[in-house]
C-alpha cells in the first residue's frame, strides 16, 4: 500500500478531472462537495466480509419482506410486533403504494448499509439506506484509477475485484425488467451526481435519460430517442426521488420527472429502482425495530447488531434517555445525511433541558442511542502524515432472486479529528475497501 | 330515494398553446350501495393517447396525454344517479390512512388548544363515536363563516382555523382535523349536490365500520341530494382535473355542475 500512497495526490487530481464530487441530495437539491480520496484503503479480511455478507444478506431480506408486508397484508402491524403509528406517521410511509406489487415483489433493488466498527472490533449496523443509496462508483472509480497509479499493489495482494458492480446492478436491473429496455433516469447533467449516473449506464449498457425523454403512452412507459423513434423501457433506475418521479401523482411542481410513469408501475408494466414508498423502512424510527422485524420474517436472530438504541415512545426507555441524556446521540427521525444529530455530551445545561422537553413533547420524533466507539481507521493528513480518524463503512447489497453483498464498499471518514460524524455531506473523504480473497 | 341527473362540465382556455399536456381525471361517480351511477355520456378533448386506471382510494381515474400544440381542454360527463342514502357504505379499503393527519389536515398548536376546550366543556370522551362526530361538524360551523376568495386550494386546516372563514373544502379540511385528532377515521369527499353551480366537498366519518356523510357547510347530514365522485384523505386525493403541460400560460377555467332530481 505504502506504493500506491505516493500517488495519492495523481489519483485526487484524477478523480477531480473526471468530475467525481459528492452531491448531498436533500430536499431535491444536490449540494456539491469535493470528495476527497485517501489511498490508504479500508481492508477487510475474506472471513470477516463472510460474516458482514451474511448478516448484511439477512437484514436486506427481511427489510424487502417488511416493505412487502406493509403495503400489502400488514402482518407485522396486526401482530403488533411494531405499533402501527410508526408506520402510518412516518413520512416514508406512502399510501399511493398501498396494494402494489413491485415486479417480482423486490422493493430495494440496491441497498446501502452504513455500518461501523467498535473498538470492541464488533460491527454495528447505524442505519440502512433504501431509497436512493448513492456512493457505489466511488470506489470503482477510485479501484480503477488506484490500478493504473500502482498495478503492483493489486497483483502482490489478494483483493477482489470491485468492478463487477456494474455487473450486478445490470443483473438486478435485467430481473425485474418488464420487457423492454433498462433506463437509467437522471435529473440532467447539471446535477452533482450527473457523472455518477452516466458512469453506472455506461458501465450496465444501460440508456441515460432525463424526464424529457420518457413518456407514457396508454399504459408503457417509452424511451423517445432524439429522431423521435419509441422504445418500450422495462426497468427505470431513477436516481430522483419519490416526491419528484411524477408530478400527476407526487409534487406537483417537479418538471424532472415523468406524468404518469407511476400509474405504469402501478399496472406491473415497468420496475421502478428502487421501489417507490421504501423511506417507511429506513425511517430511523423502524431501524430499532428491524432486530424484532428479521425475527419476525425469518424466524433468526439478527447477525448484525444495531447499536444500543430507545425510543422515548416506550416507557422504560423515556426513563433512561431522561437519566442518561448526556451520555446519548439524540437523532430526529425525519432527518437524513448526519443532519438532526446531537451528541449529549456537547450540549449545555439549558440546551440538555431544551432537548428534554422536545422529546417529552414530541417522543415518536426521537430515538438515543449509546455512543459507540468507532474503530479508528489511518488516514494521510495534507502533510502525508499517518493520524487516526473515525470511519464508517456503506456496503452495498443488490437484490434480485436473493440478496448479494458487493464486495468492497464505500468507506467513509472524517477529516476532523473530533468529530465522529463521517457523512461526506458534512465534508468527510472516502477511501476504497478491499476485501481480501484469500 | 331519489332519482337525480347529473351534468358536469369543464372548459379551460390557455393564453397560449401548451403542449405536452398529461391529464387526470377523477370525473366518474362509481356505483356504491348508496348510489347507481348511469353514465350516458362522457366526452373530453381529442387525446394522443388515454387510459383508465383506480387510485388507492378506489377512485377510479381517467389518464391521458395531448401531445400536440392546443389552446383549449375541456370534458363533459352526464349520466343518472339513484340516491339511497339510508344504506349506509362499509369500509371496504384501508382504514389507516384515513385516521392519520395530511398536510392540508394537521393541527397546529392552535387547533389542538381549540379540540381541548371543544372537550372540557362537555363530557365528550363518554360520548358514542356518532355523538362526537355530530358535535364536532355542528362546531365547525358554528365557527366557520362562508366567505368565497379567501382561502385556495393549498389553504390548511391550520390556516382555515386562524381565518375562521373559507368555502366548502376549508370547512371540510377543519372537520377532518378535529375527527381524526379525536380518533375517528375520516375522509374527503368531492362530488355534487342538488342545483346548479359548483362542485361540492364534505366530509364521511367510519362509525362502527361504516361511513357517515357530513357536510359541515351546510350543517347537515348528506342525504338523497348529494352525489359522490371521489374520496381521499384530503382535497389533494380527490382533484378533478391535474394537468401537467409545457407552457407558460394563463389559464381560465369555467365549470358547470348540474344536479335536478327527476320524477
Amino acid at each position: 500500500m505504502q506504493e500506491l500512497n505516493k500517488h495519492v495526490n495523481d489519483v485526487n487530481s484524477l478523480l477531480a478531472r473526471y468530475g467525481v464530487r459528492f452531491g448531498i441530495y436533500k430536499n431535491n437539491t444536490f449540494k456539491e462537495q469535493l470528495f476527497p480520496f485517501d489511498t490508504i484503503a479500508r481492508v477487510i479480511k475474506n472471513e470477516e466480509f463472510a460474516y458482514l455478507d451474511k448478516g448484511l444478506s439477512q437484514r436486506v431480506t427481511a427489510l424487502n419482506l417488511f416493505l412487502a408486508d406493509i403495503y400489502g397484508e400488514k402482518n407485522i402491524l396486526k401482530d403488533k410486533v411494531i405499533p402501527e403509528d410508526f408506520v402510518y406517521s412516518s413520512s416514508g410511509y406512502t399510501p399511493e403504494c398501498e396494494g402494489i406489487q413491485p415486479p417480482k415483489s423486490v422493493y430495494s433493488h440496491i441497498s446501502g448499509i452504513d455500518l461501523v466498527q467498535g473498538k470492541d472490533q464488533n460491527w454495528y449496523v447505524l442505519e440502512d439506506n433504501l431509497r436512493i443509496p448513492s456512493g457505489a462508483s466511488y470506489p470503482m472509480i477510485a479501484r480503477s484509477l488506484c490500478r493504473k497509479a500502482s498495478p503492483s499493489t493489486f497483483k502482490s495482494n489478494h483483493i477482489y475485484d470491485n468492478r463487477n458492480y456494474a455487473e450486478m446492478l445490470k443483473t438486478t436491473m435485467d430481473y425485474v425488467n418488464t420487457g423492454g429496455i433498462n433506463v437509467i433516469l437522471t435529473p440532467g447533467r447539471f446535477n452533482a451526481a450527473y457523472f455518477e449516473h452516466s458512469y453506472l449506464a455506461e458501465q450496465t449498457n444501460s440508456i441515460l435519460a432525463t424526464g424529457n425523454d420518457l413518456v407514457v403512452e396508454g399504459d408503457y412507459l417509452y424511451y423517445v430517442e432524439y429522431g423521435g423513434t419509441k422504445e418500450k423501457v422495462g426497468a427505470v433506475y431513477r436516481r430522483i426521488s419519490d416526491e419528484y418521479l411524477d408530478p400527476m401523482t407526487f409534487c406537483e411542481e417537479s418538471l424532472i420527472g415523468v406524468p404518469h410513469i407511476f400509474d405504469v408501475y402501478r399496472k406491473g408494466n415497468v420496475a421502478l429502482i428502487n421501489a417507490p414508498g421504501n423511506g417507511v423502512a429506513d425511517d430511523k424510527g423502524i431501524y430499532y425495530f428491524v432486530p424484532k422485524i428479521i425475527k419476525y420474517y425469518l424466524g433468526e436472530e439478527a447477525i448484525l447488531h444495531n447499536a444500543p438504541t430507545y425510543l422515548p415512545f416506550y416507557e422504560d426507555d423515556m426513563k433512561y434517555v431522561m437519566e442518561n441524556l448526556s451520555k446519548l446521540v439524540i437523532k430526529d427521525v425525519a432527518e437524513a445525511g448526519g443532519y438532526g444529530v446531537v451528541f449529549g455530551d456537547s450540549l449545555t445545561q439549558e440546551e440538555l433541558e431544551d432537548f428534554r422537553q422536545a422529546i417529552i413533547a414530541e417522543p415518536r420524533r426521537f430515538i438515543a442511542q449509546e455512543v459507540v466507539d468507532f474503530l479508528d481507521l489511518d488516514v494521510l493528513d495534507e502533510n502525508g502524515a499517518v493520524v487516526q480518524r473515525k470511519a464508517d463503512l456503506r456496503a452495498f447489497v443488490l437484490s434480485s432472486d436473493k440478496a448479494r453483498v458487493w464486495k468492497s464498499g464505500l468507506t467513509r471518514f472524517s477529516r476532523n479529528p473530533d468529530s465522529a460524524i463521517v457523512n461526506s455531506s458534512q465534508g468527510g473523504g472516502f477511501k476504497d475497501t478491499w476485501v481480501l480473497s484469500l | 330515494m331519489k332519482k337525480l341527473s347529473f351534468r358536469y362540465e369543464t372548459e379551460y382556455q390557455f393564453s397560449l398553446p401548451v403542449s405536452k399536456h398529461f391529464y387526470t381525471l377523477k370525473i366518474v361517480p362509481e356505483t356504491t350501495k348508496r348510489q347507481v351511477i348511469k353514465v350516458d355520456c362522457l366526452e373530453i378533448a381529442k387525446s394522443s393517447s388515454q387510459t383508465r386506471s383506480r387510485d388507492v382510494y378506489g377512485n377510479e381515474m381517467i389518464m391521458g396525454s395531448i401531445l400536440e400544440p392546443h389552446d383549449k381542454f375541456s370534458f363533459l360527463i352526464e349520466g343518472t344517479a339513484q340516491v339511497n342514502q339510508a344504506v349506509f357504505e362499509e369500509n371496504e379499503g384501508f382504514l389507516s390512512a384515513y385516521r392519520y393527519p395530511t398536510e392540508l389536515t394537521k393541527p397546529t398548536k392552535e387547533l389542538e388548544q381549540w379540540f381541548q376546550q371543544l372537550l372540557e366543556r362537555t363530557s365528550f370522551r363518554q360520548w358514542e363515536p356518532g355523538e362526537q362526530a355530530d358535535y364536532l361538524y355542528h362546531q365547525v360551523y358554528d365557527y366557520m363563516e362562508y366567505v368565497p376568495g379567501v382561502t385556495t386550494v393549498e389553504t390548511t386546516a391550520g390556516q382555515v382555523f386562524q381565518k375562521g372563514q373559507g368555502v366548502c373544502q376549508d370547512y371540510t379540511h377543519l372537520l377532518l382535523c378535529l375527527l381524526r385528532m379525536a380518533g375517528l377515521p375520516g375522509r374527503y369527499i368531492v362530488g355534487m349536490m342538488l342545483g346548479e353551480g359548483y362542485s361540492h366537498a364534505w366530509a364521511e366519518v367510519n362509525i362502527n365500520g361504516v361511513w357517515v356523510g357530513i357536510d359541515p357547510t351546510n350543517d347537515k347530514y348528506v342525504d338523497d341530494n348529494y352525489i359522490k365522485i371521489s374520496q381521499g384523505r384530503d382535497y389533494k386525493d380527490c382533484i378533478v382535473c391535474k394537468g401537467h403541460f409545457m407552457g407558460q400560460v394563463v389559464q381560465k377555467q369555467e365549470i358547470v355542475v348540474k344536479v335536478e332530481e327527476i320524477t
